[in-house]
C-alpha cells in the first residue's frame, strides 16, 4: 500500500469524523433501544449502591461522572436529588439507593459517582456509591430475578448473575428509564 | 530504507493516519493506546513541519509505536493482552518524549534526509506578508500566493509552500470544476495525475457550488517545471492551470461557468490582463496582482472561537454584578446623613456604568451573530446529494439566508434542518413520473426560508410534494401502539400530524438509507424544546409540507436577581422584581393571621421564598404560615395593586443568565422557569415569578387583596 493515500478503511471513517459529534447522541439514542430488545447482554458496568452490587447493560450507559454541584430542586420526588450540568446541559439527578429501597449508613461520606443513562426524553443520572468496572457474563452465568427481590420496583430488576466476587444484581435501564419518566 | 530525499507527503500522509488512529483509539476508549498514537501523531507533526530529524531511531521508534497499536487491535481486547500492552505505554511514551527533546537540540545521526532540516520559522505569515507590504509597487512579487487562498492553507500547507518556493520550486494553482455526482472518484484521479508531476501542497474546494451541481477545486501543486510545461503534460481541457504570482493570465481555458481564482481576477480581470491594452496607470496593477492598498487593507473579518465569545458574555455578566454591588454602596450612602453627595455621585456614576455595560453586551451579542446562509448551502448541497441518489428531481430556493442568528442556536439548528431536508425529499417529493401522473412539474422544489419576527426566528422547510396523511399517520400510530384507537378518532387533524414527532414514529415500512435511521422527527423536537423553541407542521394533501421552526434570536439572556432562600441560591428574572428592601422588625405586622410587611403606606403579604418553595403546589393544603423570625430581606415582585413580599435569607446581587430549560422530566414542575449555569459550575433554579404569584393569590386571604 502506497503511503501516499490513506487506507481505505480510514477514508471510509473520515465523512463519521467530520459527524461523529451528530451522529453520538443519535447512535445514543439507538443503542439505548437496541439494550432494551436484548435480554441480557455480556457486557455490563459493575457498580455499587449501598455496598451492593449491581450492573447495567454497557449499551445502556451513556457516560460515567463524578457527582458535584448538585442543585436541589424543591417540589420534586424525594428521590430526586437534584439537577448537574454535564457539558451546559441539565441533568437531572436520581438516588438509586431510594428507589430500590436501599440504605447506606457509610453513603454520605464517599465521593459519589453518578452512571448517566439517557433515552428521547434526555439523559438521566443515577446516584450510585463506587463504580467498579466491565464484568462479562455469559448467559449461564445468569439467572432470572428471584422471587421476592425488588420488593417495591421489581420491573426494574432484569436478574441475578453469580460471579467469582459474589452475585450481583442486573438492572434494566429502559425500565428505570420509564420508571424515572417525571420526578415530581 | 536507504539516504536520500524524502517526500514529505508521505510523512503528511503518515501523520494524518496518526491522527486518525488517535481517534479511533478514543472512541474505542483505549486510553493507553490513545496516548501513544497521540506521542506518536506529535513527532510526526514534528517531522512534516522539518523541526526534527528522521533519523535510524525515529524510524525505529515509529515502527514500535505502529506495532503496539497493531497489537492493539488484534490482543487488546482479550483481558490478558490488555494488561501486558497497557505495561508498554509509559516506556513508549517516555521515548517519544525523548525523542521530542532530542529533536530540538538537532539530528541525532543515523539515517539522513538529503534536504537539511529547516529550522522553525519564527512568525511565517506576518513575514511575508511584510515582505509584501514593503515591497515597492513597480516589482513583481515572485510566485506569492493570493491573500485568500493563503488564508485557507493550514499551517504545514504553508510550511510546504514557503519550503516550495525556497526551493526555486514552480508553484502553481489547477482549478477544476467537478460533478457533485463524481468528485469523489473523479478528485483522487485528477490527484494522482497532478501527483506524478509534482508535490500536491493543497487541495481547496470552494464553498460555492458552480454552474450546473458543479462544485470547484483549486489544488496547489509545486512542480520542477513550469506551470506551461505541466499543463501540456497533465493534457486535460478541464482543468485550468495558473502559476502563482507573475503572470496572471490561465494557460489553459478554465470550464465555462467557473470563476478563476480571486485574487488576480479582482484586481485585474482577463481583458486587462494585456498591458498593450490598459491605460497609463494600470501597468503596475497588472504586473501586481497584489496591489500594496489591497495588502495594507488587509482580512475585514477574524475568526473567534465561540468559546471565547462565551468567556466575554460571561465577563459581562460579572460585571453587571459587579454594577448591582455599586448600587448597593449607593443606597447605604443614602441612608447615612452625611453622604448625601457621595451618594448622588455614586448613582449618576452607576447609571452611566449601567449604561455602557448594557452596550457592551449588545456589542457582544452582535459578534456572536452569523447568518444563516452558509447553513442554507449546506442544506441545498445535502438536498442535492440526495435528491440525485433516490433519483428525485428537486430544485431549491432560499429566501432570508441573511438572517441572524447567535453562533450557538445555529448550530443546534443544522441537526434538525438537515433532517427536515432529508425528510422533504425522501418522504415528501414523489418521483418524476409520479409528478407527471398528477400533473405536477416533474422538478419539485424545496423552499427554505427564513424570517426574524421579534426576539425569535422562524425557519421554514416545504416541499410541494405529496404531502402528509394524517389519516395514515394515525394508523400507524395506533398500530405501534403509541396511541390507542379511541384517542386517534378523537384527534384533531393538528393534533394527528403531530404523531409523527413522537418517538420511534415512521410513517414508511422500508426503513430508507436518509431518513430512516431509526431516529425520527422526535430529535428535531427535542433539539428545539431544548433551545426553548417549537416546531409546527402544515400540510396539504398532493400539495406539500410545511415544517416552521422558532427559535430564539440569541440564547435567552436576562438579567436576574440572585437570592438565598434557606440555605440555596436560587433567580429571580429582573423583570419581575420591583424592588428589594431590608425588613426591619417594625415593618412587618400581621393581617388576618398571614404576616405582612408594611411598605411606605402599603401592605403586602409576607411570605417566605423557602417555604413557598416547599409548598407542593398541586396539593395547595392551606396557607402558608411563618412562626419564624422574619428574614432579613424582602424581594417586591409583581405588578401594581398585585405586589407581594418574599422573604430572602440572602441578596446576592443582580447578575445576567442564560437561562436552560430542565428538561421533561423535571420541567413541568411549578414555579420553575429553568436553570441557569453560574461561574463555579454549579446550576442555579430559575424562578417562574408568574406561576409563583399566582399560587400566593389563590392560598391569601381575599381580605388581603383589600387592604392593599
Amino acid at each position: 500500500m502506497s503511503a501516499d493515500t490513506p487506507p481505505p478503511v480510514a477514508q471510509a471513517l473520515a465523512p463519521f469524523f467530520a459527524t461523529a459529534a451528530e451522529q453520538s447522541r443519535e447512535r445514543a439514542l439507538v443503542l439505548a433501544r437496541a439494550g432494551a430488545s436484548a435480554q441480557l447482554p455480556t457486557e455490563l458496568l459493575s457498580f455499587t449502591i449501598a455496598a451492593e452490587s449491581f450492573a447495567l447493560p454497557l449499551t445502556q450507559v451513556q457516560e460515567i461522572c463524578r457527582l458535584e454541584a448538585l442543585t436541589r430542586v424543591p417540589r420534586a420526588r424525594d428521590t430526586t436529588l437534584g439537577i448537574m450540568s454535564l457539558r451546559g446541559q441539565v441533568v437531572p439527578v436520581v438516588a438509586l439507593a431510594a428507589i430500590l429501597g436501599l440504605t447506606d449508613p457509610k453513603e454520605g461520606r464517599k465521593p459519589l459517582r453518578a452512571i448517566v443513562l439517557g433515552d428521547d426524553r434526555g439523559p438521566l443520572a443515577l446516584q450510585v456509591g463506587e463504580v467498579r468496572g466491565v464484568v462479562r457474563l455469559l448467559p449461564q452465568d445468569v439467572a432470572p430475578r428471584p422471587f421476592g427481590l425488588g420488593a417495591q420496583h421489581p420491573e426494574l430488576i432484569a436478574g441475578v448473575a453469580r460471579t467469582a466476587r459474589g452475585v450481583i444484581t442486573l438492572l434494566d435501564g429502559p425500565a428505570i428509564l420509564r420508571h424515572l419518566e417525571r420526578l415530581l | 530504507m536507504a539516504t536520500g530525499a524524502v517526500r514529505p507527503e508521505r510523512i503528511n500522509a503518515m501523520f494524518r493516519q496518526g491522527h486518525t488512529l488517535k481517534g479511533l483509539f478514543g472512541m474505542a476508549g483505549i486510553k493507553g493506546a490513545q496516548r501513544v498514537a497521540h506521542g506518536t501523531e506529535d513527532l510526526l507533526e514534528s517531522m512534516r513541519m522539518g523541526r526534527a530529524a528522521i533519523t535510524g531511531d525515529t524510524l525505529a521508534l515509529l515502527i514500535d509505536c505502529v506495532d503496539h497499536c497493531a497489537q492493539r487491535v488484534e490482543e487488546g481486547l482479550s483481558a490478558d493482552g490488555g494488561a501486558v500492552l497497557e505495561a508498554q505505554v509509559e516506556p513508549l511514551l517516555a521515548r517519544l518524549q525523548g525523542q521530542a527533546r532530542a529533536g530540538h537540540t538537532g539530528p541525532a545521526g543515523g539515517i539522513q534526509v538529503a534536504q537539511p532540516t529547516a529550522p522553525p520559522r519564527p512568525a511565517p505569515v506576518v513575514a511575508s506578508e511584510l515582505q509584501v507590504a514593503r515591497r515597492p509597487p513597480a516589482v513583481a512579487p515572485q510566485r506569492e500566493l493570493p491573500p485568500e487562498l493563503r488564508r485557507m492553507l493550514t499551517e504545514y500547507e504553508e510550511y510546504r509552500f514557503e519550503e516550495s518556493k525556497r526551493a526555486g520550486r514552480h508553484l502553481m494553482a489547477a482549478q477544476v470544476a467537478l460533478s457533485l455526482m463524481d468528485c469523489d472518484t473523479a478528485l483522487p484521479a485528477l490527484e494522482a495525475q497532478l501527483g506524478a508531476l509534482g508535490e500536491i501542497i493543497a487541495r481547496l474546494p470552494s464553498a460555492q457550488l458552480g454552474a450546473d451541481g458543479t462544485i470547484v477545486f483549486d489544488i496547489l501543486l509545486a512542480a520542477d517545471a513550469a506551470a506551461s510545461a505541466v499543463a501540456a503534460r497533465l493534457g486535460r481541457n478541464d482543468v485550468a492551470l495558473r502559476p502563482l504570482g507573475g503572470d496572471a493570465e490561465p494557460l489553459t481555458e478554465g470550464p465555462p461557468g467557473v470563476s478563476a481564482l480571486p485574487a488576480p481576477t479582482e484586481t485585474a480581470p482577463p481583458s486587462e490582463a494585456h498591458p498593450a491594452t490598459l491605460g497609463p496607470a494600470a501597468p503596475a496593477a497588472a504586473a501586481d496582482p497584489e496591489p500594496p492598498a489591497a495588502v495594507s487593507k488587509g482580512p475585514q473579518t477574524v475568526r473567534v472561537d465561540i468559546g471565547r465569545l462565551d468567556h466575554l458574555m460571561h465577563l459581562v455578566g460579572e460585571l453587571g454584578s459587579t454594577r448591582s454591588v455599586l448600587g448597593r454602596l449607593a443606597l447605604r450612602a443614602r441612608q447615612d446623613g452625611q453622604a448625601q453627595g457621595l451618594a448622588a455621585e455614586l448613582e449618576r456614576e452607576g447609571a452611566r456604568l449601567e449604561r455602557r455595560i448594557s452596550m457592551l453586551q449588545a456589542q457582544v451579542l452582535q459578534a456572536r451573530m452569523v447568518p444563516l446562509a452558509p447553513l442554507f448551502d449546506r442544506l441545498v448541497r445535502a438536498g442535492t446529494k440526495v435528491a440525485l441518489e433516490l433519483g428525485i428531481e428537486a430544485q431549491f430556493s432560499t429566501v432570508g439566508g441573511n438572517t441572524e442568528l447567535d453562533k450557538r442556536i445555529v448550530e443546534e439548528l443544522a441537526d434538525p434542518l438537515l433532517h427536515l431536508m432529508r425528510n422533504a425529499i425522501d418522504h415528501g417529493l414523489e418521483l418524476p413520473q409520479d409528478r407527471a401522473a398528477q400533473h405536477k412539474p416533474t422538478v419539485g422544489t424545496v423552499r427554505l426560508w427564513a424570517q426574524a419576527q421579534g426576539s425569535h426566528v422562524v425557519v421554514g422547510v416545504a416541499d410541494d410534494g405529496g404531502g402528509i396523511d394524517d389519516e395514515a399517520v394515525a394508523q400507524e400510530a395506533v398500530a405501534r401502539g403509541l396511541i390507542t384507537a379511541e384517542r386517534a378518532k378523537e384527534m384533531s387533524v393538528d393534533e394527528r400530524l403531530r404523531l409523527i414527532l413522537l418517538p420511534g414514529f415512521s410513517t414508511r415500512d422500508e426503513v430508507s438509507e436518509y431518513s430512516g435511521r431509526g431516529v425520527g422527527l422526535d430529535v428535531v423536537k427535542t433539539h428545539l424544546e431544548r433551545l426553548g423553541g417549537a416546531v409546527e407542521i402544515s400540510t396539504q394533501r398532493g400539495k406539500g409540507s410545511t415544517f416552521t421552526l422558532m427559535a430564539p434570536v440569541t440564547l435567552a439572556i436576562m438579567p436576574a436577581l440572585i437570592v438565598v432562600a434557606g440555605d440555596t441560591p436560587y433567580a429571580i428574572p429582573l423583570a419581575h422584581v420591583v424592588e428589594t428592601v431590608g425588613v426591619e422588625p417594625a415593618m412587618v405586622g400581621s393581617a388576618h393571621g398571614q404576616p405582612t410587611l408594611q411598605l411606605r403606606g402599603t401592605t403586602l403579604a409576607l411570605t417566605p421564598l423557602a417555604e413557598l418553595l416547599q409548598t407542593k403546589s398541586a396539593t395547595g393544603q392551606g396557607r402558608i404560615c411563618s412562626g419564624s423570625a422574619p428574614l432579613p430581606y424582602a424581594v417586591i415582585v409583581g405588578q401594581a395593586s398585585r405586589q407581594t413580599a418574599l422573604t430572602v435569607t440572602d441578596v446576592v446581587g443582580q447578575q445576567d443568565i442564560v437561562i436552560k430549560p430542565l428538561g421533561p422530566r423535571l420541567g413541568h414542575i411549578r414555579g420553575l422557569a429553568g436553570a441557569a449555569q453560574m461561574d463555579d459550575r454549579a446550576l442555579i433554579l430559575v424562578l417562574d415569578m408568574m406561576a409563583l404569584a399566582n399560587e400566593l393569590r389563590a392560598h391569601a386571604p381575599q381580605a388581603l387583596e383589600a387592604d392593599g
